[in-house]
């Protein structure tokens, strides 16, 4: 509801020009982002990276970092870094719903990037996600809101009782569909036990639309309030910008700070998350 | 207190009795061809030197010795005029003075009391006329209350389109519009790019950045009188207009000849007529158009009683197609009535209501339709009083009552729900008095006394008093209030809000003028984008939100030169900001309930230097205005996330350091009028990037120097040029045609950042608004 009341603002056809410039940005220092997720059957990952000049246009990780993952407080498995990606952690653990998880992040010293520190995250509850009921591909005639073609969407019974907070990720033809406008989150604030899919609530629309033998791989994962607020500051700040209705430029806080000083934060973010998983084709 | 006290004093003691026989000389001064009153007219004994001026409704009283003088009368746009009185009795002293023209063949030289702005304590103060407004050149040709303004010293705006405007380094809800002393809410048309006035039905125009006297209150940073036009007692008139943009039509008259009269104004866009022409369907079924109604009426119960109804309606509406359809407006209506209770008796009393809405909403026959309704109304009660009680002095006191009930949205539909009501009642009395102390000193007194409460029904969040921040987290409970329950009330020693200016006038061409005032504000639009937008709404005062302060100390020179020709002023101030509503880094202000969780509250300070030049008479006229100033905010919260900028100042928005401007007309013959624009602003901060962060794959700019750069300077020449027809019998029609940004300086609005969508390369990307040349033409008439 929210979003259809900004979809409103920002798709005032306003008489403007936008012109992309180059811009010498001031440099600073690097500062540590820190980005993890536990899910229910992707083993653990981690990244630890490090913030760089604003037109780089990538970041680099951080080798060499200790990085813990602890469930309800206790120790449950140390990552491992990749060797062909620096910065990557990956680990065997799995949660379970209704556990609490946080991460444990140290960096030594002689580390080229950053001065060593230790980091850790805000406990995350891994919250309940219910399965996905089907996803389907189907036609579609050329209304307001669309362009004819094909579509894939998906139907799922929310469960009942406030409170349950959703992301989904989808690939197209095996790749992630991930660019700032990709980043789909939302809450039953206005759906709490309804089914998506039967009215009033819509299907879930994943993209499109696409060719006959395109491919898509949806991933529906719980998220806790904290990670619903961190996805819609970070929409805000990259897609909610180009207009005269800008919101100020903010930081992204997450839930990563230094061990034992809550205000001393770090970049990124660290999440829980049970995952259900569909796969569709588009067919005639 | 010392200071209150000596203010006491001077209202309810200090005022001298004076053994001299003296007489009283009031009435009504009018513009002899329309009946229309005239606003802010001078009337002056050339024996004692005694003055006054005309209040909003045209009255003036002036006490003169016992003798026979010369009465001099004089408004701006009207020849002067000299009444011979014999001075044996008080008399009731109607005048009408006839316009001046613009042609250059009848310039009128001005002769002695042109110089009012050097000897009255009017100091921050702009005023404009309708035809100066006319003047001006202008986007799309719309004759536009709120640009013209802008061009004016210390008033700017964020950028071209936005909304509202700022005034000394406020926020653009800190300005009280009114119009016939009903507030508008939103005083924007199409998102900003044109304000809700309609010149051809205003009459005159007032914009107080400082020294605002006592009666207005409940803004911080100034006030803007606006006055619409009361309707020709004396025969029907009409003007109208075609432009690119709108079309309007203005009808006036008479309806009991010299004793009623009504004025009707339309305005409506058309840009939507054109847009079915576009190849793109979505945008062949855009609506698009605002509207504006104004309406007045007059009637003169008798020589001492007046009474005025008038009314504002207009409204914005978009609709994209069957998708969704957006539309907001203001409402007002004012009933006023006049009553000279005697010679040195005026009296007003005025009831007003103002209603502003927005909705969204989406066709009913859609699967998933929903509507949204957001309104605020409030029913104001004013009663004022100017007492013309001897030659030194002139007091005026009153009340203010305004009842507010806040509807911050209602969703209906598939989905319904609704925030909470909220209501409010402010309260205010003031008294001044305007003390010519000696020939030279004149002290212009005041002290408001305001206050809020916030009463129930509501229920309200309790949060824990030791967490230093409100949210979900640190609620600990809620309370509930009953039907009229106060929750929270604001009257206490911090409603005091002194008004002080000071005038000592040099010579008669030259005079310093001082003045300091506080003011409070009790409602707080909730806005933390760039341009405020439509749908922002507005909270009062409450349990959460306290109510915010501004002082003001401001220093002026005024220097007359040629005759009073042109007019020099150079004004410095200082102003202060206390509890402004600020917002926690990525608050979303969209619906909420606990409005609370995504504010913070933090200080303002603004200064500048302000320098004017100006020729009003003659046949080359125009102002230079020059202003150096600075605004500033600083939000300093105990945690990180009740922190902006690290608790550090920053500037605001709309900090504009270099603003100058160069307006200039020129009357060339009787048929053609040239007319030209200058502007030079420093461009407005933005925040740039310290670095590039990164989530699942997602860049992202990591910011932490709120507004710390700050896009190009902006500048722009407009010019115009108006040819007038040769009048008919009843007919007179114009043709007025130029150009807005003429060399097509592609001005940014802002410059923002976001990843390429083809590459995922992070980019800074510049965004204009109007980028070129954007030519107009207007076609105007009156009968």
């Amino acid at each position: 509801m929210k979003k259809l009341i900004l979809f409103g603002l920002l798709g005032l056809g306003l008489i403007s020009c936008e012109q992309v410039i180059d811009l010498d940005l001031p440099e600073t220092p690097s500062q540590i982002i820190i980005n993890g997720r536990v899910t229910d059957t992707v083993p653990v990952q981690v990244q630890v990276l490090a913030s760089a000049d604003y037109n780089n246009g990538s970041v680099p990780g951080i080798s060499g970092a200790k990085v813990l993952l602890y469930e309800n407080g206790i120790r449950v498995d140390s990552l491992l870094e990749s060797d062909t990606l620096p910065g990557y952690y990956y680990g065997t653990f799995t949660g379970f719903v209704g556990g609490n998880y946080h991460i444990d992040v140290e960096v030594f010293d002689g580390n080229p990037l950053i001065a060593a520190g230790n980091w850790v995250s805000k406990r995350e509850l891994l919250k309940r996600c219910p399965p996905i009921d089907s996803f389907y591909s189907e036609f579609r005639p050329e209304d307001i809101l669309q362009d004819e073609g094909y579509y894939v969407a998906a139907h799922f019974k929310e469960p009942q009782g406030r409170g349950d907070y959703y992301r989904i990720r989808a690939w197209r033809n095996d790749s992630l569909q991930n660019m700032p406008q990709d980043l789909t989150f939302f809450e039953d604030e206005f759906s709490d036990g309804l089914n998506f899919g039967t009215p009033p609530v819509p299907a879930l629309t994943i993209d499109g639309p696409r060719p006959v033998g395109t491919t898509y791989k949806l991933e529906l994962g719980s998220i806790t309030e904290a990670g619903f607020d961190y996805l819609a500051i970070l929409q805000q700040q990259t897609v909610q910008v180009g207009s005269i209705f800008d919101p100020p430029p903010a930081s992204i806080i997450g839930n990563i700070h230094v061990k034992g000083d809550q205000s001393d934060v770090a970049l990124g973010f660290f999440s829980a998350t049970k995952l259900q998983f569909a796969e569709a084709v588009i067919v005639e | 207190m010392n200071q209150f006290l000596r203010l006491a004093m001077i209202f309810f003691i200090g005022t001298p009795l004076f053994a001299q026989e003296t007489i009283t000389i009031s009435g009504t001064i009018s513009d002899k061809t329309n009946g229309e009153t005239l606003i802010g007219a001078a009337v002056y004994d050339i024996n004692s030197q005694s003055s006054s001026v005309t209040n909003p409704y045209g009255f003036y009283s002036l006490k003169v010795p016992a003798r026979p003088t010369k009465i001099y009368i004089s408004a701006f746009g009207f020849r002067n005029d000299t009444i011979e009185i014999s001075g044996s009795r008080d008399r009731q002293l109607d005048i009408n003075l006839v316009p001046s023209s613009q042609t250059i063949d009848e310039v009128v030289i001005s002769e002695t009391r042109e110089n009012d702005n050097i000897t009255n304590t009017e100091i921050s103060v702009a005023r404009l006329t309708a035809s100066e407004i006319q003047r001006v050149p202008q986007l799309l040709g719309e004759a536009d209350v709120i640009r013209t303004l802008t061009l004016l010293p210390g008033i700017t705006t964020v950028g071209e389109g936005a909304s509202g405007f700022n005034v000394r380094g406020g926020n653009t809800d800190q300005n009280l519009i009114l119009l016939d002393e009903a507030p508008v809410f939103n005083s924007s048309h199409l998102f900003g790019f044109f304000s809700v006035f309609n010149a051809d039905a205003i009459k005159d125009v007032k914009l107080f950045k400082g020294g605002i006297p006592s009666q207005y209150g409940g803004r911080l940073s100034s006030v803007l009188d606006v006055r619409q036009k009361e309707g020709n007692t004396q025969e029907f008139a009409g003007n109208g207009g075609l432009g690119l943009l709108s079309s309007r039509l203005t009808l006036e008259g008479p309806i009991i000849k010299d004793e009623m009269s009504f004025m009707v104004a339309g305005r409506r866009s058309y840009l939507d007529i054109f847009l079915p022409l576009s190849p793109d369907p979505t945008i062949q079924n855009t609506t698009l158009y605002f509207y504006d109604l104004n309406a007045k009426v007059n009637y003169k119960i008798n020589n001492r009683q007046r009474i005025y109804a008038s009314a504002y309606f207009g409204r914005d509406v978009l609709g994209l197609s069957e998708l969704f359809n957006f539309g907001w407006g203001n409402v007002t209506t004012t009933v006023r009535w006049n009553n000279i209770l005697s010679d040195e008796l005026f009296l007003n009393v005025s009831t007003v209501y103002s209603d502003y809405t927005y909705n969204i909403g989406t066709p009913e026959d859609q699967a998933a339709n929903f509507n949204l309704d957001s309104r605020i109304r409030n029913n104001i009660l004013n009663a004022n009083l100017t007492w013309f009680a001897n030659t030194r002095h002139e007091l005026n006191f009153g009340v203010n009552g305004t009842n507010y009930i806040f509807d911050p949205g209602k969703i209906t539909g598939v989905v319904e729900t609704e925030l909470a009501s909220e209501y409010a009642t402010e309260l205010a009395a003031y008294v001044s008095d305007e003390w010519s102390i000696t020939e030279n000193l004149t002290l212009l007194a005041g002290l408001r006394y305001s206050g809020i409460m916030n009463y129930g029904p509501r229920t309200v969040n309790e949060y824990d008093p030791n967490a230093g921040i409100l949210d979900d987290t640190t609620v600990i409970g809620q309370t509930e209030y009953g039907s009229g329950e106060i929750v929270a009330s604001y009257f206490d020693l911090n409603g005091l809000e002194p008004r002080l200016a000071m005038n000592y006038t040099l010579s008669p061409s030259q005079s310093i003028k001082a003045s300091y005032n506080r003011t409070r504000q009790y409602i707080h639009l909730i806005s933390n984008t760039t341009s405020a937008t439509p749908v922002d709404i507005w909270r009062p005062s409450g349990k959460f939100i306290q109510p915010a302060t501004a002082d003001q100390v401001a220093l002026g020179y005024f220097q007359n030169l040629f005759d009073n020709q042109v007019k020099i002023s150079v004004e410095a101030y200082y102003k202060w900001f206390s509890n402004l509503v600020d917002y926690k880094d990525g608050a979303d202000l969209i619906f909420e309930e606990n409005i609370e969780k995504e504010l913070l509250t933090g200080d303002g300070r603004a200064y500048g230097l302000e320098l004017m030049i100006e020729k009003k008479s003659g046949w080359f006229t125009g102002w230079i205005s020059y202003t150096l100033a600075r605004s500033e905010r600083r939000v300093q919260g105990e945690l990180r996330a009740t922190q902006i900028n690290g608790g550090e100042w920053y500037p605001a928005n709309f900090d504009k350091p270099h603003d100058l401007t160069i307006v200039l007309n020129a009357q060339i013959n009787d048929d053609w009028n040239i007319g030209a624009n200058f502007a030079y602003q420093t461009g407005r901060p933005v925040t740039y990037p310290d670095a590039l962060s990164e989530f699942q794959g997602v860049y992202y700019p990591v910011y932490s120097n709120r507004n710390g750069a700050r896009i190009p300077h902006y500048h722009r020449l407009d010019l115009s040029a108006t040819y007038t027809f040769a009048k008919a019998r009843y007919w007179e029609q114009s043709l007025s045609f130029g150009v807005y940004n003429l060399y097509g300086r592609n001005n940014p609005y802002s410059i923002f950042f976001r990843q390429d969508m083809d590459t995922g390369q992070p980019q800074a990307v510049q965004l204009s608004i109007f980028a070129a040349p954007i030519p107009f033409v207007t076609y105007n008439f009156n009968f």
